[in-house]
């Protein structure tokens, strides 16, 4: 970052970044063109909370750099080039996914690895983050439950557990490995206040009161590796209280081993929103780095797609 | 077909990937030197000169050319497989 501006955390990683891949600078410095300083300011905590977690890694920084590297060059290269091919993602199937995927273990661990770092590098990633902290997080109220459907990594959990107001926070999934790998991420960054990881398949999962007991539910990355990610959201909402956020974010045209729904752009994440019978509030779309939204539509490049929503008081019609 | 026509129509396709009619490329030109030409762009050329020459690439093809001048290589040598 220029200097003046207080991103010491980013600087380092950037720095070790193209240390480790010269050739990458290029993309960074594209990446970070647009930012401004409220996203600066995320990104630099992330970096520091990336740091701090890489360090913690058996290959350390240089490690999670490679793995980054391993991601953008070799897990993403092919699906982007069937993409571009077919106008399709390869797989359609949550078992093709499971397959290929999510049962082999080191191969998830590299690329979760390269993801955690590109929540930092990459400019659509980054600034979906900063409307999470920025437009989701100051909206739940005082005293408010916080759920997280597939929290992953955990940088997102990371940031609601600082909410001191957030009375409770919950983290959902279906796979032990990955509740193991959250917990795990939560412990190195000294994470004390309670965070309730469990394992839990929202489509099974009973609402614990009949109109739902969360005040905010989160759904980052989720509904495109899901083959009917309307039902999920449907799921979901009934865990809201009446006037409850679903704070969704979808990346379109983002072709990944393991994304099986394609979102064509930013007006089908909303309609999917919708058709779960959630009221919209405000939607954003954050193009991939160094492309503009105008720019990204035309040439179909990915785009995070962020949607608040909110779970009508009364039930819609058409629910 | 020679190596200045095959060029010349990755320049016309480069153009049209990157919105840029001014790009003009050599066989020294690489992606640093074009705006805009990155790993999805790279990805987005590859797929349009396969339709453009009827060829396909090998996934471990796709990044090996260094510069414009092997891609050119690359292309001839499977218009002429």
């Amino acid at each position: 970052m220029d200097a003046g501006t207080s991103a010491a955390h980013l600087d380092d990683l950037i720095a070790r970044v193209v240390a480790r891949w010269p050739d990458h600078a290029g993309y960074i410095a594209k990446s970070f063109e647009d930012r401004e300083a409220a996203v600066i300011a995320v990104s630099d905590e992330l970096a520091r909370v990336v740091l701090i977690l890489g360090g913690g890694m058996a290959g350390g920084i240089e490690g999670l750099i490679d793995d980054y590297r391993f991601l953008c060059e070799s897990i993403l290269l092919p699906e982007e080039l069937h993409f571009r091919r077919y106008g399709t993602y390869r797989l359609r199937a949550f078992a093709d996914a499971e397959r290929e995927c999510y049962a082999n273990a080191p191969f998830m661990d590299r690329y979760m690895n390269g993801l955690l770092v590109s929540n930092v590098l990459w400019s659509n990633h980054a600034h979906a983050f900063e409307a999470y902290v920025n437009g989701y997080l100051p909206r739940l109220p005082a005293g408010a439950a916080h759920l997280e459907i597939g929290p992953g990594h955990g940088l997102f959990l990371f940031f609601a557990a600082r909410q001191a107001r957030l009375a409770r926070i919950e983290g959902w999934d279906v796979s032990p490995t990955s509740i193991g790998n959250t917990r795990s991420a939560l412990d190195v960054l000294g994470v004390e206040r309670p965070v309730d990881l469990k394992l839990v398949n929202l489509f099974d999962a009973p609402p614990a009161e009949a109109a739902g007991d969360f005040d905010g539910i989160v759904m980052s990355e989720i509904l495109e590796h899901l083959e009917d990610p309307v039902a999920a959201m449907r799921a979901a909402s009934r865990h809201l209280k009446p006037g409850g956020h679903l704070w969704v974010n979808v990346p379109a045209n983002s072709p990944a081993p393991d994304h099986i729904f394609l979102v064509n752009g930013p007006e089908h994440a909303v309609t999917l929103v919708k058709d779960a019978g959630l009221e919209v509030v405000n939607s954003a779309a954050f193009p991939m780095s160094g492309a503009t939204l105008e720019k990204a539509t035309k040439r179909k490049l990915a785009i995070s797609c962020v949607v608040l929503a909110r779970k009508p008081s009364q039930p819609s019609s058409t629910n | 077909m020679d190596r200045t026509a095959i060029r010349a129509k990755v320049q016309e396709i480069l153009r049209d990937v990157v919105d840029d009619e001014d790009v003009i490329i050599t066989d020294d030109t690489v992606a640093e030197d074009v705006v805009d030409w990155d790993s999805t762009n790279h990805v987005r050329l590859i797929v349009a000169i396969e339709e453009e020459f009827h060829i396909r690439f090998e996934t471990d093809e796709i990044t090996k050319p260094e510069s414009v001048g092997d891609l050119v290589d690359l292309i001839q040598a499977k218009l002429a497989a």
